[in-house]
């Protein structure tokens, strides 16, 4: 390969030697490999192997084809709601402030938030860190459409079924503060009375 | 038939097809990352929401802490540089590692604002940095023709360009895979329909939704599978090639106008469709590359 591109010249190489070369045509197959593995195990119907935590980083970067393989049965959206201590009750807030990026759609931090947690005991810790950080920057007076002290946060998903294939289809637009019919209510954590009420200092 | 099979990958390739990765996929990706970008503080930084360090799993594969807002806004506007001046080719060894390096760092630091588009940007970065991507069609040319007058190249070693030409057949069976085997073939014919009602969709998916009719969403998505899944013979074989360009093209247009911010993902896929696999004869309508392939020694790459 060195060898003809020495001869040839108009043709440009990339860095280093033969040798160095060859262990990028290495890296390059272990890398096609990677990024079809997660389909041959789907395929094969053979359990995905456990990897070590210092493997994870590189194997995140091939798990990049699975795209929309299964079909939604419902639209999801993750609200948040705020436990307005002079009004003893859960109002609506507005995510926007707090999670800047792609504020409407399922791009966004928080949306991603609720699609990865809580799923397991252990996410209490990140649900409560949620918790600490709304409340924290709800003290700065940022502009979510709830006023006064808040003592807690409640996160749910709104579940709306998707219609069958040709009724009419559900027209999506982001809208924080529209009401949620209890029924398609996802409540994935709330904070516990007894904080709400050691925050807002009420008996 | 080894020898073949070398000389298909390895042999001289037209370095025009290199040079539209270098100018036209780094700015896809900086697409994709302009909401971040202009949000570093919310994304990398500690005033933004972290995800506590002691989660360690699938879900934060490197729980890496947040950092200082001054730290993330200069991380995010050398992101920014780094992968224009790529796609400008100046000083392209060094912004291409910059731009991996980065990419690297801001898919781990923040799980949860990444997507299919941050784990293929490194791998893209890398790729850039150490193939002669930056030797035409840039900055580096220019300088490099002015200092002397000697010829540019015409074609670069084949395998810089054939990792893109191998790496979407790949992608694209192992995608056409999980699909098969999720709930595309057999399970739910209407996948399609189901994953236009939600945050993703555009008004161009709702108005599609309204009046396309409903036996079209099955063969919609039965042609993707063939697509994705004989995608290592539709760019295999010489007379499929161009077809399977046009329908990918088709394809990944469609998704970018049906599922919102799923469009860099597609300006992105489009990109390496068309330098992998665009007939050299459309690409030299391109003034430009047609003035890269002037030289005499260019009568055979193709």
């Amino acid at each position: 390969m060195q060898a003809r591109a020495q001869v040839r010249g108009d043709i440009a190489t990339g860095p280093g030697p033969l040798w160095f070369r060859y262990l990028l045509v290495a890296i390059a197959v272990i890398y096609f490999w990677g990024l079809a593995t997660e389909s041959l195990h789907k395929l094969f119907g053979s359990p995905m192997p456990e990897h070590g935590k210092w493997l994870r980083p590189a194997i995140f970067f091939t798990q990049a084809s699975s795209l929309f393989p299964e079909a939604d049965v419902v639209a999801q959206e993750a609200r948040l709601e705020a436990w307005v201590c002079a009004d003893n009750a859960w109002k609506p807030l507005d995510p926007r402030p707090y999670f800047q990026i792609e504020t409407d759609d399922k791009e966004s931090r928080l949306q991603r938030l609720a699609y990865f947690y809580p799923r397991y005991p252990e996410d209490r810790v990140v649900m409560e860190a949620l918790d600490d950080y709304i409340r924290d920057k709800h003290d700065t007076g940022v502009d979510d459409g709830v006023h006064g002290k808040i003592g807690g946060i409640r996160l749910y998903k709104w579940e709306q079924k998707i219609p069958a294939p040709g009724e009419p289809a559900l027209h999506y637009v982001f809208d924080p503060f529209a009401a949620v019919p209890v029924h398609e209510r996802k409540e994935l954590y709330y904070t516990r009375m007894s904080r709400r009420k050691e925050r807002c200092g009420t008996p | 038939m080894w020898d073949a099979l070398t000389e298909a990958i390895f042999g001289p390739k037209p370095i025009a097809r290199l040079a539209i990765v270098r100018v036209l996929a780094p700015l896809a990706i900086l697409g994709f990352m302009s909401h971040r970008i202009i949000h570093a503080d919310d994304w990398l930084s500690d005033a933004g929401f972290r995800v506590p360090t002691e989660i360690w799993d699938w879900r934060q594969p490197l729980p890496i802490p947040g950092i200082a807002v001054w730290a993330a806004w200069t991380i995010a506007i050398a992101f920014l540089v780094s992968g224009l001046a790529t796609a400008a080719g100046a000083f392209t060894r060094w912004s291409a590692s910059v731009f991996t390096a980065i990419a690297i760092y801001v898919a781990l630091a923040d799980r949860l604002a990444a997507f299919t588009v941050s784990k293929l940007a490194p791998m893209i970065g890398l790729l850039l940095a150490l193939t002669p991507s930056g030797a035409v069609l840039s900055i580096d040319a220019w300088r490099k023709r002015k200092q002397s007058k000697a010829p540019l190249p015409t074609r670069v070693s084949g395998g810089c360009v054939s990792f893109f030409q191998i790496f979407l057949p790949v992608f694209y069976v192992s995608s056409g895979i999980a699909k098969a085997k999720g709930a595309w073939w057999g399970d739910d014919w209407y996948v399609l329909w189901s994953h236009v009602h939600d945050s993703y969709q555009t008004h161009f998916s709702y108005w599609l939704a309204g009046v396309m009719p409903v036996w079209m969403w099955p063969v919609l998505q039965v042609t993707v599978l063939i697509y994705e899944l004989g995608s290592p013979v539709w760019f295999g074989l010489k007379w499929t090639r161009t077809p399977a360009l046009v329908y990918g093209l088709g394809m990944h247009l469609m998704i970018g106008l049906m599922f919102g911010p799923v469009i860099w993902f597609s300006v992105l896929m489009m990109a390496l469709l068309v330098a992998a696999y665009a007939p050299m004869r459309w690409l030299e309508r391109v003034p430009w590359i047609r003035a890269i392939n002037a030289a005499p020694a260019a009568s055979s790459a193709r």
